[in-house]
């Protein structure tokens, strides 16, 4: 798997459009390793200082190992397939509503290439001060040593707030999608920070529905990387039988529901924490910073 | 989107795969005994009586007039199905579903067919790639080693897989179920019931594809307004900027004791969009919530459209509200939330204790 690091540099897919114009905006004001914009009809042109190629290979010429896909639903597919086809290592897709086959299509072009697919419906990727192929503002993104894998970019800005006013920053953010079908699965990422070096703390995000944190937990047992893991899965009231995310599980079992996926994570050791704004204090306890700051300090 | 049993079969018949007879519920050359069978999108429909045997003519009228009306145990059924009746001598379990843990796709055979075949250890999954023109190859290796059959009866079961991998590619789908797949005396199979779903968000590809049936419920309104909404049974509606949001404002309400009327994700860039917002509201308006939670937490959209929208439509809102606002342009929304009179939070737990506060108030 291949995650963000200091060599990382960005193209960003559909970067002239409006969605697009906003995160390369933004990255070049937080100085983001942007180096390319994507898009056939403008290649040739610059936008702010921004090279448009026509294509993922002139953009891997300039340096990009990594692209942030932002094209309407229909073009993504072929987006990820010419990304990966030039050998991009590490896809982001922000694009919702992408086709259910274009998406199984994408995680099969993805695994083949040997490139890490994150998405579709990923509210991104990030390093605090690194790389952001995500849509978390600068001011989310306090470096520190909590790293991050979630099913949900709403509650990952909820949890990057509640880290600030405990005095806590983030190593890493990694958003897999909200989409049924996503490339990168929780287990990846958990083993991926188990690993990191700068990571002393990882805090999962779930939601009810599907076996990823099934997955994370087995995969975090196995490695027993002797730092703690925190977790959260939303939908804890949720009734039976109810679909309650966007997409919503097809493959729907008995233990699908928030409570017997917070016992699975406990019994691998886990700290789960029941409710969002719960969170952060069981990351800072578990990295003996108790103390909550107030409110007021918080920008 | 689930396709009426009805609607599957016409697209596996079309496809190849063998189904019973059937007739328009007013067909004079309706050949009896048959099964009138409601056309609904819940399960247990059999144990509920949603499925009818008519000997005569006057109980198939009977049988189709009691489904649509529908009765204690079932809602009225969209449309019935008058079909043959068919006597089998093994009911088998064939799909093609796609598995979100894997990203792929899996073939589930299972010798007894049925109810509850999913839980049963005797059904068994095979990856296929999507990709695959023919899954011929897939198929014979599963039947072979999961299915005890003669050899008729094996091609038979080949190849209408074979053509349910062809609706389920040609038709973009999540799910090609046939149970049971019935096997005849003769050694040949039909599909005596079918579930079909397939992908909305593949529509633009498949101008055919009838548009979905906006029932009557609260989760159909939101679907026609292009919002995701859950109808639940407690107090305060809740509208958020993201499904796992919703979830979890639901959840901190809960542990308030003032459980949910209905959670609403207007999108991660919200609705900047005073009608549309207008009309979300209304719809959640007539479930009669006793205070209304909106909580948005916008990165790449502004609060300030959120908001803006929000004053728009705030007739819509009702008296008891309470509105939180926080990331992208947070600080000049509740700005302009708080100038209007709207009770108005930066930080989620102070909202949702409001909003539990509020919904407490109202029960005196």
């Amino acid at each position: 798997m291949r995650g963000i690091d200091a060599d990382t540099r960005i193209a960003i897919v559909g970067m002239t459009g409006t969605v697009g114009q906003r995160f390369m905006r933004r990255m070049l004001d937080e100085g983001s390793p942007l180096v390319a914009g994507i898009n056939p009809k403008k290649a040739g042109s610059s936008l702010d200082g921004v090279p448009v190629v026509a294509g993922a290979a002139e953009a891997v010429a300039l340096g990009a190992n990594a692209a942030l896909v932002v094209v309407p639903a229909a073009h993504t597919l072929q987006a990820v397939r010419d990304a990966a086809a030039a050998g991009v290592g590490l896809i982001s897709v922000y694009t919702e509503g992408v086709p259910l086959h274009d998406a199984l299509r994408m995680a099969a072009v993805c695994r083949d290439a040997g490139a890490t697919l994150f998405g579709p419906n990923s509210a991104g990727v990030a390093v605090p001060a690194v790389a952001n192929l995500s849509d978390l503002a600068p001011t989310l993104l306090r470096p520190g040593s909590v790293g991050i894998v979630s099913k949900s970019g709403t509650l990952t800005y909820e949890v990057l707030v509640g880290l600030q006013q405990h005095g806590l920053g983030c190593s890493a953010v990694y958003c897999l999608g909200g989409d049924p079908v996503v490339g990168t699965g929780m287990a990846d990422i958990v083993s991926f920070l188990a690993a990191d070096d700068g990571t002393d703390c990882v805090v999962a995000i779930g939601e009810i529905g599907g076996e990823a944190e099934y997955d994370a937990a087995r995969a975090w047992a196995e490695l027993d990387p002797g730092k703690p893991l925190v977790t959260y899965v939303a939908g804890l009231s949720a009734p039976p039988g109810k679909q309650m995310g966007h997409a919503g599980a097809i493959l729907s079992g008995s233990r699908d529901d928030a409570r017997s996926k917070q016992d699975a994570f406990a019994a691998v050791g886990a700290l789960p924490a029941y409710y969002v704004t719960d969170v952060a204090a069981r990351a800072a306890g578990a990295l003996g910073m108790e103390r909550p700051r107030a409110a007021s300090d918080i920008a | 989107m689930r396709l009426y049993e009805r609607e599957a079969k016409l697209l596996l018949r079309d496809a190849g795969v063998p189904t019973p007879r059937s007739w328009s519920r007013d067909d004079d050359a309706v050949e009896l005994p048959v099964m009138v069978k409601a056309q609904l999108l819940e399960g247990g429909r059999g144990k509920r009586g949603g499925i009818i045997e008519a000997s005569t003519k006057a109980d198939l009228d009977a049988a189709v007039e009691q489904l649509l009306a529908g009765s204690d145990t079932l809602p009225p059924a969209h449309e019935v199905l008058v079909e043959e009746l068919v006597a089998v001598e093994q009911e088998l379990y064939v799909s093609f579903i796609v598995d979100r843990s894997a990203a792929g796709v899996q073939l589930l055979v299972s010798p007894a067919g049925g109810i509850e075949v999913e839980d049963s250890a005797m059904t068994r999954a095979y990856p296929v790639p999507i990709d695959a023109v023919d899954v011929r190859g897939v198929v014979a290796g599963a039947v072979s080693e999961s299915l005890d059959l003669q050899a008729p009866t094996a091609d038979a079961v080949i190849a209408a897989a074979r053509a349910m991998w062809q609706v389920l590619r040609e038709h973009e789908c999540e799910l090609v179920e046939v149970n049971p797949l019935g096997v005849l005396a003769d050694g040949s199979v039909v599909a005596l019931d079918a579930r079909v779903a397939v992908d909305e968000r593949a529509r633009f590809r498949h101008p055919d594809q009838r548009s979905p049936v906006f029932d009557g419920t609260f989760e159909g309104r939101c679907a026609e307004l292009g919002v995701f909404g859950v109808e639940l049974t407690g107090e305060v509606a809740v509208l958020t900027s993201g499904a796992g949001l919703a979830m979890a404002t639901a959840d901190l309400l809960e542990r308030l004791e003032a459980p949910a009327r209905c959670i609403v994700d207007l999108g991660g860039t919200a609705l900047g969009d005073a009608r549309a917002l207008g009309d979300v509201l209304a719809a959640i308006g007539a479930l009669q919530p006793a205070v209304t939670v909106v909580n948005c937490f916008l990165q790449l959209g502004s609060c300030l459209e959120i908001a803006g929208a929000l004053l728009e439509a705030r007739e819509r809102l009702g008296a008891s509200c309470v509105v939180r606002l926080a990331g992208n342009e947070g600080a000049p929304a509740r700005k302009r939330m708080k100038a209007a009179g709207l009770p108005v939070y930066a930080e989620l737990d102070l909202a949702c204790l409001a909003a539990a506060e509020l919904a407490v108030g109202s029960r005196v």
